[in-house]
């Protein structure tokens, strides 16, 4: 459905995109996973066709041209901004934006009911969107780049200062999304938002991909081992037979180890591919705990053994 | 095109929830237009100047003149006591006039008045149809110069209103060269070769301003002049006095055939009843026949002459001025919005929706700046029905208007798109835009009259659209500009609104890229 091969684009002499490639295949959900700043808005501007790249090619559902017309009609975009005209209502915003795409008549009065139900706003279609909260201005967002019923939908960071719940329908709206067999290209940098929604993941850092694949291959090939963190109870000493790599935190070092755990007692740290046998063999030793933690690894720990530093550094 | 449609519609809608931006492109212009018609005098008549009379001379001819100045719709009398004369009377001299000239000169210092007319003894006594200046003194303040300047038009007006009274009615010129002839003689200050000279002038006026049937009428009421013997020193024998009075009675020879002023024709309308038309018609006959027409409509042509001359015509209104004024706030207003807006669309993320969607760049823009140049034309056509309808604002030429109203908002889209592209906030924008409009409309004479500037500030207004706009609506509403002269300042302001246009283009897809 979408190629791109060898993206680059530059800003003077920061290099923005840097030789970015990859494929999305038909009615995949396909994450961009990166910090601020990693290149990720300019990549999604590209595909669009809204910024022109120094160089590389850009297909999309087999039209080389992202500028062109035909190509425009299988996209739709929720941008980073709410891109909403804020004087107008929801319905007449998402009437405007269906017009531009050629929507008229019984068709279009159709498609903003069918968007707005969608978001959840058909009660509020008339409210004017000033009066619209964050969330409400986000999902209204989100309908805006559905209006058309494109094969593309590109989601850039569409949950940005959204409280749980409109992020919880706004969840439900891109899987239902999926559902349809829609083709999305989702940004992000919440990686349990790329965990739970996305087919594949690609992580970017400098405006380069430093990595591509399902979640679950990411994570076996650069998540690293799981952590079990053991938290004793006063009194009680770390048992034996537990794993090689264990480490003694005494009470009150907080700051010792990867993990940044508040504990009073003595911490056991355990560093292992198998977290399962380790806490089989803490319970076996009849050793007193107060808590236990299992951490296992996520697309958080691949970025971090990716790039040596977390996602919201 | 249909997108073109639909943004525009859009954009005007956001004008119209705008209430700020509604104030400063419609309420804005509107009270600048109310302001600055008022201070131009725009209820179409200035104040009436105050002003004292000191009758010394105390004639028939001095009363004539102080009723004739008192008719005046530009002078009021004060009297001594401060109080005013009522107008439209027939007035008491005695009454409304100063005693002496020490109090009229105290109550101009004093600015209860704006100045004295002095009429000294010896004004009445001149030829018959004209008082004598030279006795007349006018006493102003010196800080009221300009106000004396037209109080002095006003006296000229109706000093010589008896010689435009004389054009108008041959019944009026046949008396009050009778009573010339008399003050020849009588007023004994001429000598004969003066009184001779004086006679020859006044029968050639007389053959100018009385028809040829009412001269016949006469009969050597003045021919006898023409065989006098030449004895200098001699006073005339011959006795004024009679041909006065056989010229005063004469009845016209047949009412249908009396000649009528230019002025009573036209106001006749046309119509065929009665004997004025006769004479009208009679009057036209005349003119074809003879390839001249007859000595009273010569003279009543002037009013005619102003007419076929229309750029010499002045407002009617102060209104008329402030009001082309006023269309270039509102105009500046639109610019100031879609200006912003445009910015807006960028920074709000929705101007990327719409480079998303299936239609071109040039669509986005030439819809936004159909919207701005539609609601220019909107603020346009509104303000000046507003003056229409409640300053009687009168348009000389509509189409010219129209063309003017229409060139001069495709100009400010161009303007508009320049200044969109000058900042990359809502903020830079709004500032960029005073800045652009600020120099064009001190340089185009919007805030600053150009007959007040400078030589070299009046030639680089020309560089300034706001002059060309102005130009072309006071063209349009009360300079009488032709089409063909509405040509100049038009394709101006066409040409300043690509140029500007292609400029704020070219910088919008340099930074776009």
């Amino acid at each position: 459905m979408i190629r791109i091969t060898d993206l680059r684009k530059a800003y003077g002499t920061h290099v923005a995109v840097d030789g970015v490639t990859f494929d999305i295949a038909t009615t995949e959900t396909f994450g961009l996973l990166g910090p601020n700043g990693a290149g990720k808005s300019t990549t999604i501007h590209m595909l669009v066709g809204a910024l022109r790249p120094d160089s590389g090619q850009i297909e999309i559902d087999g039209i080389p041209d992202p500028t062109r017309k035909e190509s425009r009609r299988v996209i739709g975009i929720a941008p980073q901004a709410s891109a909403l005209y804020e004087e107008l209502t929801g319905y007449e915003n998402l009437r405007f934006f269906a017009r531009l795409y050629g929507l008229s008549g019984a068709k279009l009065t159709q498609r903003v009911r069918w968007s707005l139900e969608f978001v959840g706003l058909l009660d509020r279609a008339g409210d004017i969107v000033r009066h619209y909260s964050g969330g409400m201005k986000r999902r209204l967002n989100i309908a805006a780049a559905v209006i058309a019923d494109p094969k593309v939908i590109m989601l850039d960071e569409p949950t940005v200062g959204v409280d749980p719940q409109s992020r919880n329908h706004m969840f439900d709206n891109i899987e239902q999304l999926k559902r349809d067999g829609k083709t999305i290209i989702y940004t992000t940098h919440y990686m349990e938002e790329a965990q739970r929604l996305c087919d594949r993941v690609a992580i970017m850092d400098h405006g380069r991909i430093l990595a591509i694949d399902t979640v679950e291959e990411l994570i076996a090939r650069h998540g690293g081992h799981s952590v079990v963190e053991v938290e004793l109870a006063p009194g009680n000493h770390p048992p034996a037979g537990l794993g090689p790599s264990l480490q003694v935190i005494p009470p009150g070092d907080n700051k010792r180890g990867g993990l940044e755990v508040d504990h009073g007692g003595t911490l056991l740290r355990i560093d292992t591919s198998t977290p399962d046998d380790e806490v089989t063999k803490l319970m076996q030793s009849r050793v007193r705990f107060t808590a236990l933690q299992i951490h296992r690894p996520d697309l958080e720990s691949v970025f971090l053994n990716l790039t040596g530093r977390r996602l919201r550094d | 095109m249909r997108s073109i449609f639909i943004i525009a519609i859009k954009d005007l809608r956001l004008l119209w929830r705008d209430k700020l931006g509604l104030f400063w492109v419609i309420f804005f212009p509107l009270m600048m237009a109310v302001f600055f018609g008022s201070l131009f005098g725009g209820l179409g008549r200035r104040a009436p100047l105050p002003v004292i009379i000191v009758d010394e001379d105390k004639t028939d001819r001095s009363r004539d003149f102080i009723q004739r100045l008192y008719s005046a719709d530009s002078v009021r009398f004060i009297k001594p006591d401060g109080s005013e004369a009522p107008p439209n009377q027939k007035i008491d001299v005695a009454q409304i006039g100063s005693r002496n000239i020490e109090d009229a000169e105290a109550m101009v210092r004093k600015s209860e008045v704006a100045a004295y007319v002095r009429l000294k003894p010896g004004f009445g006594k001149s030829l018959g149809f004209m008082p004598n200046i030279q006795f007349m003194e006018l006493g102003v303040d010196p800080a009221r110069r300009v106000e004396a300047g037209i109080l002095q038009g006003v006296i000229m007006d109706s000093y010589t209103a008896p010689l435009r009274d004389m054009t108008r009615d041959p019944e009026v010129a046949k008396k009050s060269l009778a009573q010339a002839r008399e003050d020849i003689v009588t007023s004994g200050i001429y000598t004969f070769r003066q009184q001779k000279g004086l006679r020859d002038f006044i029968r050639a006026f007389e053959r100018l301003v009385v028809p040829e049937e009412l001269d016949e009428e006469v009969p050597g009421a003045d021919t006898t002049d023409d065989s006098d013997p030449a004895t200098p020193d001699a006073p005339t024998s011959e006795s004024p006095t009679g041909d006065a009075a056989e010229a005063s009675t004469a009845e016209p020879a047949k009412g249908g055939e009396q000649a009528i002023s230019g002025e009573q024709a036209k106001s006749d309308g046309g119509a065929k009843s009665g004997d004025s038309a006769a004479t009208s018609s009679a009057t036209e006959s005349d003119e074809k026949e003879d390839g001249e027409p007859p000595a009273s409509s010569i003279i009543s042509t002037s009013a005619k002459i102003v007419e076929v001359r229309p750029e010499h015509k002045g407002p009617n209104t102060g209104y008329e001025i402030s009001f082309p004024q006023s269309i270039t706030w509102g105009i500046f207003g639109c610019l100031s919005v879609f200006a912003i807006s445009l910015v807006q669309e960028q920074t709000q993320g929705t101007y990327l929706r719409l480079r998303v969607a299936p239609i071109s760049r040039a669509q986005i823009l030439a819809g936004k700046g159909f919207a701005c140049w539609l609601a220019c034309c909107t603020v346009s056509v509104l303000l000046i029905i507003f003056g229409r309808l409640v300053f009687r604002i009168e348009v000389d030429n509509p189409k010219a208007l129209a063309l003017a109203i229409v060139c001069s908002s495709f100009c400010f889209v161009g303007v508009m798109m320049f200044a969109s592209v000058l900042g990359r906030s809502e903020r830079a924008v709004g500032g960029s835009v005073w800045a652009i409009n600020m120099p064009l409309a001190m340089l185009g004479g919007s805030m600053i009259p150009l007959v007040v500037m400078p030589p070299w500030m009046q030639t680089a207004s020309s560089f300034s659209p706001v002059k060309w706009m102005i130009l072309a609506l006071e063209g349009a509403i009360w300079r009488g500009f032709s089409m063909a002269e509405m040509a100049l300042p038009c394709l101006i302001l066409i040409a300043f609104g690509v140029g500007t246009y292609i400029i704020g283009l070219l910088i919008l897809l340099q930074r776009d890229s």
